[in-house]
């Protein structure tokens, strides 16, 4: 069970790392930055450092908004709008993925081990109710709005005009 | 006690340079009497400290005070006095006294004397000074302050400064002397750890150098440069010019920088550090023999000097060389005797020289003179006493500390030095009769009519000295015998001797009395007859050589151009190199590494942190593998 | 449980990513993200350590890394502030005043 979240988790973190770093765009490098914070404190609360997770996660959400903020600063004019309006949507973003976290955290108390992280077979029935309602399923819930945020923000992205967020 | 004796001449000078500087143009009766009073309290001073140095044999210190102390080595200026310094302080303050009563009597009506009299107490102190000096830089003060007042008193009568070529000369050859003395207590003090003297070089009676403890070659290193240092004070050839461009000055700076001082510091400095010789062989050896060429050499040029004070200053070059000989073979007792013996005899010698001078109205020419016998009784009887003890007659002071050279000489079995030495005696025989002879024995055929008439003899406070120093030359024997015994406890011998009366001494004193008055006789024959000799002389061209001294001061005036030429211009190689040569090699290194480091610099950043990353990786390894 | 040695892996990947980026991007923001990159790697491998050794050393240390973290960003963001008043750009191969 543990472990299977681990995997995902860290398959989405490489994955959002891997647009910080290669995308073109500085929008979107921000934005999968986002991402990958959000998803190593989902990483940090599994390995059972909540409280580390809680100030690692405020602390560089934070950052992000000042790099954003920076780069508004500095686009040049016409983009400035486009911006502003990603930023909104950064703002959703967070709301909808941090922010369950955020709200969640202190109710999430891994617990160290559990008898009912007994793996009983990826797939199967039993499999789910443990996802859906076992001791680890806050996690779950926060890594499916994790998903489900980033499924809905990056096509927004992509589909803008591509001169929005080129700095060169 | 000690600390007065060697404050008082710096305070007489003190006080005469104030006074000259106060009231220029006064001259004073008071002066010379202070002057004397002064003399004469620190020769009583000497001899009361003398008690119990030489008496009880003890050693007398006195701090001064703390000069460095860093970690375990600790300098300090101290005054010291034990029986080698208490004798030749006796000797420098009682001849000091007598050459004050001369410079007394002799005082001219300038005002200007008043400042050399400050110039000759000062001389006088660090003389002191040098002689108690119980650590080599303190010595060394003495050394240099001595080169400095010569410097200074040398320049009575050429105040308009357009003679002192002479004095540039004589300094700069005390100054090489110098440098050898520096490099000497430098040297010293990383062999020995301490500038004491009684560490570095201790007379017998307070303590053995053990030799075996430094190399060899530093020893022999030391005694060399202590040697040049000596060799410049002292007057030893090649550098012995200084002494007779002394006698150009007034008789009484004559007498103390060109008589006095040589045997005072020179011969001092190498008896002080007299075991330091003992350990060497290849210095002694040289001591030996450039102590015998000077004896050589200011023997050959005394014969043929027309100048009365010149013959008297080549005198003391070859006595001197002669101790130094007698240094060089060891016996230090010996050559440090017949020194002192010869400076007391050569004070008399030149002091007489200068009271014939004064009488003979400022000629110090000897074709000028002649058969003062008769008008300067007193002088010429003084005169005649110090001849007899130079010569080496028997009885007189001069001939036992002669005797005993010859025997140290004799007992050595080294053939040739004995052979020069009788060589030396005998043309030392024959330099001094014939002074004697042109001046006062002979006729008075060169005197001119104005001479005759008004030829005085000296007045009385120049005679006390002479005769004073005549007496003790004729019957101080014994004081050179009480003189010897001391030596020889103190200093380090390789055959002793003893003085009186052993069978090969009296042989030698009959043989080499003989040969004197052979010697004597045949040069009254010569120069007594006619005044024809005198011609004879100047035409002989061999002679011509003589007289000029044999050129050395020629090659030696020349040879200090060249050498001033050559470190100008290594001077002036080495501050090119200092100022633009190291400047520009610096920068063409520094320019040419740069450009090849100057690539790295892209000012990316990333390159930047490219290789802040490649230093850590290569710390990181570095840690883990140690 | 999960394996110490797979976290480890996933470190690891990231902080090569993170390196790349710094490498390879042009841009002084992108530069700063790829740099907090790196310091989530270490963090997480730390919080790895802290978990599979019982070390509780590690949450102390991702802690101090954190607040680090912040803090350097922040002053990336003030220098980049800066340079612009000389040079409206973000590229940072325009800032070569350094090359020698």
């Amino acid at each position: 069970m543990r472990v299977e979240l681990f995997y995902l988790i860290a398959i989405l973190c490489l994955f959002f790392s891997l647009g910080a770093v290669f995308s073109t765009k500085v929008v979107t490098s921000l934005f999968c930055f986002l991402g990958c914070v959000l998803t190593v404190t989902l990483l940090f609360v599994l390995l059972q450092a909540s409280a580390i997770a809680v100030i690692y996660m405020l602390l560089f959400c934070l950052l992000v908004s000042i790099y954003w903020v920076t780069a508004i600063v500095f686009l040049p004019k016409p983009n400035k709008n486009a911006y502003s309006k990603h930023f909104l949507h950064v703002g959703v973003f967070l709301l909808l993925g941090g922010w369950l976290l955020f709200v969640l955290l202190p109710f999430l108390q891994v617990p160290a081990f559990s008898p009912a992280e007994i793996d009983h077979g990826f797939g199967s029935a039993r499999h789910l109710v443990n996802v859906l309602f076992g001791p680890l399923r806050h996690l779950w819930y926060a890594l499916l709005a994790l998903i489900l945020a980033f499924l809905i923000s990056v096509p927004v992205l992509i589909r803008d005009n591509t001169k929005c967020g080129d700095l060169s | 006690m000690l600390v007065w004796m060697v404050l008082v001449p710096f305070v007489t000078a003190g006080v005469f340079g104030t006074r000259y500087l106060l009231f220029p143009h006064q001259s004073s009766r008071l002066i010379p009497i202070w002057g004397s009073l002064a003399m004469a309290g620190t020769f009583f001073c000497a001899v009361v400290l003398s008690f119990s140095t030489l008496g009880r044999g003890e050693v007398l210190s006195y701090v001064l005070g703390h000069w460095i102390s860093v970690g375990e080595y600790t300098f300090d200026l101290k005054l010291y006095l034990d029986a080698l310094s208490s004798l030749f302080v006796i000797v420098l303050t009682g001849l000091g006294f007598f050459v004050q009563l001369y410079a007394w009597g002799d005082q001219p009506k300038t005002s200007l004397w008043v400042k050399y009299l400050a110039y000759f107490h000062l001389c006088y102190g660090f003389v002191l000074l040098l002689l108690t000096a119980s650590s080599t830089h303190l010595f060394f003060v003495g050394w240099q302050g001595v080169s400095v007042c010569g410097f200074l008193l040398m320049g009575y009568g050429y105040e308009n400064h357009e003679k002192f070529l002479f004095k540039k000369n004589v300094f700069i050859s005390h100054r090489l002397g110098d440098a050898a003395l520096v490099m000497f207590i430098a040297i010293g003090v990383q062999v020995f750890g301490t500038l004491e003297f009684a560490t570095i070089s201790p007379l017998q009676t307070n303590g053995v150098l053990h030799a075996s403890y430094y190399p060899v070659w530093k020893l022999e290193g030391l005694a060399l440069l202590l040697f040049i240092a000596c060799m410049t004070k002292a007057a030893l050839f090649p550098l012995y010019i200084s002494i007779p461009q002394t006698a150009k000055a007034p008789t009484a700076f004559f007498v103390l920088l060109g008589v006095i001082l040589p045997c005072m510091t020179g011969i001092y400095a190498i008896s002080r550090c007299a075991q330091l010789f003992a350990t060497t062989s290849i210095v002694s050896h040289i001591a030996l023999w450039i102590g015998l060429m000077t004896a050589l050499f200011g023997a050959l040029v005394a014969i043929f000097q027309y100048d009365i004070k010149k013959v008297v200053a080549y005198s003391v070059i070859t006595h001197v060389g002669c101790a130094v000989t007698l240094i060089g073979m060891g016996s230090y007792a010996a050559g440090v005797c017949y020194a002192l013996t010869s400076t007391c005899v050569h004070v008399l010698l030149g002091l007489g020289a200068g009271s014939i001078v004064r009488g003979v109205h400022k000629t110090s020419d000897l074709r000028k003179m002649g058969g003062l016998k008769t008008r300067m009784i007193a002088t010429s009887i003084t005169m005649i006493c110090g001849y007899v003890s130079i010569i080496g007659i028997p009885v007189s002071s001069g001939f036992f500390s002669k005797n005993n050279a010859f025997h140290h000489v004799l007992v050595s079995g080294e053939k040739w030095v004995f052979i020069l030495f009788i060589l030396i005696a005998v043309l030392t025989v024959v330099y001094m009769t014939r002074l004697m002879v042109l001046t006062l024995l002979g006729s008075d055929t060169r005197l001119s009519l104005e001479q005759t008439q008004k030829i005085r003899e000296s007045p009385t406070l120049i005679l006390i000295p002479l005769w004073v120093l005549a007496m003790m030359s004729l019957f101080g024997g014994w004081l050179v015998f009480a003189m010897y015994e001391v030596l020889t406890k103190s200093l380090p011998q390789f055959q002793y001797v003893h003085l009186l009366l052993s069978k090969t001494e009296i042989q030698l004193g009959v043989g080499v009395t003989f040969l004197v008055f052979l010697i004597v006789a045949m040069t009254i024959r010569y120069y007594g007859q006619k005044s024809k000799m005198i011609e004879k002389e100047q035409r002989n061209a061999f002679l011509c050589g003589a007289k000029k001294h044999w050129y050395v001061d020629r090659f030696m005036t020349a040879g200090g151009s060249i050498l001033m030429r050559v470190m100008a211009s290594i001077a002036h190689v080495f501050e090119w190199l200092l100022s633009k040569g190291v400047r520009d090699a610096i920068t063409f290194v520094l320019q040419s590494f740069g450009y090849g480091i100057r690539s790295v610099a892209t000012g990316v950043i990333q390159s930047y942190i490219f290789f802040i990353l490649l230093g850590i990786v290569f710390l990181m390894v570095f840690s883990l593998r140690y | 449980m999960i394996p110490f040695e797979h976290i480890m892996i996933l470190s690891a990947a990231i902080f090569l990513l993170g390196l790349i980026g710094l490498f390879v991007r042009k841009d002084a923001l992108t530069l700063l993200v790829c740099m907090g990159l790196l310091i989530m790697a270490v963090g997480v491998l730390w919080i790895a350590v802290a978990k599979s050794f019982g070390e509780m050393l590690g949450q102390g240390v991702v802690l101090a890394i954190i607040a680090t973290a912040f803090v350097q960003g922040c002053v990336g963001v003030m220098l980049i502030l800066k340079l612009q008043v000389h040079k409206p750009s973000l590229q940072v191969k325009q800032f070569t005043e350094l090359k020698g």
